[in-house]
C-alpha cells in the first residue's frame, strides 16, 4: 500500500466514508503497521483539536457599531431618496411655472384681441347697418354734375 | 438585543423576511447568528483581530445593502461565505502587496530585525507553553492560501463538503483532494514545530 494511498485511507476511515469490508480491512492493518496507526492517531486528534478550537468573539462593541454603520447607510440613502424628490418636483415645479406664465400670455392675448374687436364692433356693426339701409340723399342736378365730373378726373389720374 | 421570537426561523426563511419587509429584526438575528463565525473565519486566515472584526461587519452590512442579491436557490451560509472569504482573500492580496513593497525598501542592515513568521521559531522557543489551539492557528498562517482557507472552512467551521465546494467555486472531487492535501501538510507544519497534538 503506497503512502498517498494510506493517507487518504486514514481521512475516509475518520470521516466514516469507508465501505464495511474496507474497513474491516483498515482496521486489521492499523493493528499489524504501527506507523499506520501513529499517524491516523496524530491525524484524527488534529482534526479533533481543530473542531474544538474556541470561536474567536465579536467585541462587545460590535452591534452598537454595526447598526450606527447602518443607521449612517440609511440616513445617507433617505437624503438621497428626498433629494431625488426634491430635485423632480423642483424640475417640474419650474415646468409648471413656465407653462402657467405661457397660459397667462396667451390668455391675455386672447383677452385683449376680444377687447379690441368689442370696442371696434359697435361702430362696424352700426356703419355695416348704415350700409345695408336705404339712405335718402337729396342733391341737386349741378351737384350730381360736380359729382361726375369729379368722378371723371379720378378715373383719368388712375388711368 | 437577541428577539425570541426569530429563533425558530431557518437563516434562509429570516433573509426572505428581511427582503420582502425590511424587518430589521430578522436581519439583526441573522447578525447573532453570524458575527462570531465570520470573525472567527477571517482571524482564522488572516491572524489579525481588529481586520477580523472590520471585515465581519463589512460582510454584514454588504448583507444588508445587497439583501436582493441572495437567491433561496442557494443556502443563506453559502452566500454569506462567500462573501467574507471574498474580503478575507482581498485583505490578503492587499497585505502581501504593502508587504513586498516594505521588504524592497528595507537595506540589508534591517533584515535582521524582521519579526519571525511562527515557522521560523525554533522548536525550544516557547513552544512547550502553547496549547493547541494557538499551535493550530500559528501553523495555519504558514498553511498556503489555496489550503488555509479550504481547512477552515471544512474543519474548523465545519461546513459540509458540498458548500466548501459551492463557496470556493471548485469541483468536489478537487475539494476533498485539496483537504487531505492540507491537513497532511499541516500536520507536517505542526511536526516540524517538534510537537504533537
Amino acid at each position: 500500500m503506497n503512502c498517498e494511498n494510506n493517507k487518504d485511507k486514514i481521512i475516509s476511515y475518520i470521516e466514516n466514508d469507508l465501505n464495511e469490508n474496507d474497513r474491516r480491512l483498515f482496521e486489521e492493518e492499523l493493528k499489524n503497521n504501527s506507523d499506520l496507526n501513529s499517524e491516523y492517531i496524530e491525524m484524527k486528534n488534529l482534526l479533533d483539536s481543530m473542531k474544538n478550537l474556541p470561536e474567536v468573539k465579536t467585541s462587545s462593541n460590535f452591534m452598537v457599531s454595526l447598526n450606527s454603520k447602518i443607521d449612517e447607510y440609511e440616513a445617507k440613502k433617505n437624503y438621497k431618496w428626498y433629494n431625488t424628490i426634491f430635485d423632480s418636483v423642483s424640475t417640474n415645479v419650474r415646468l409648471l411655472q413656465g407653462g402657467i406664465a405661457a397660459l397667462a400670455i396667451i390668455f391675455v392675448i386672447f383677452l385683449g384681441t376680444n377687447v379690441l374687436d368689442s370696442d371696434n364692433s359697435q361702430p362696424l356693426m352700426l356703419s355695416n347697418s348704415n350700409l345695408t339701409e336705404d339712405v335718402e340723399i337729396n342733391l341737386t342736378d349741378s351737384e350730381i354734375d360736380s359729382l361726375i365730373d369729379s368722378n371723371k378726373e379720378i378715373d383719368s389720374v388712375i388711368e | 438585543m437577541r428577539n425570541d421570537k426569530y429563533i425558530d426561523f431557518t437563516d434562509e426563511e429570516l433573509i426572505l423576511m428581511f427582503q420582502k419587509t425590511e424587518d430589521r429584526s430578522a436581519y439583526t438575528e441573522l447578525v447573532n447568528r453570524y458575527k462570531d463565525k465570520l470573525k472567527s473565519f477571517v482571524f482564522r486566515f488572516i491572524n489579525d483581530d481588529a481586520v477580523a472584526e472590520d471585515l465581519a461587519q463589512e460582510t454584514l452590512i454588504k448583507v444588508y445593502i445587497k439583501k436582493d442579491l441572495y437567491k433561496p436557490v442557494a443556502k443563506f451560509s453559502t452566500w454569506i461565505y462567500t462573501i467574507v472569504q471574498n474580503l478575507a482573500k482581498t485583505e490578503l492580496r492587499k497585505r502581501k502587496r504593502r508587504a513586498t513593497f516594505n521588504f524592497t525598501d528595507l537595506g540589508n542592515d534591517d533584515m535582521e530585525f524582521i519579526a519571525k513568521s511562527p515557522d521560523d521559531m525554533g522548536a525550544d522557543e516557547e513552544i512547550g507553553d502553547k496549547n493547541d489551539s494557538k499551535i493550530i492557528h500559528e501553523s495555519l498562517q504558514v498553511l498556503d492560501v489555496e489550503f488555509r482557507n479550504i481547512i477552515i472552512f471544512r474543519d474548523i467551521q465545519e461546513l459540509s463538503y458540498d458548500e466548501v465546494s459551492k463557496i470556493l467555486q471548485i469541483p468536489l472531487g478537487t475539494v476533498k483532494s485539496r483537504i487531505n492535501r492540507g491537513r497532511f501538510k499541516l500536520k507536517e507544519i505542526i511536526e516540524q514545530k517538534g510537537v504533537t497534538i
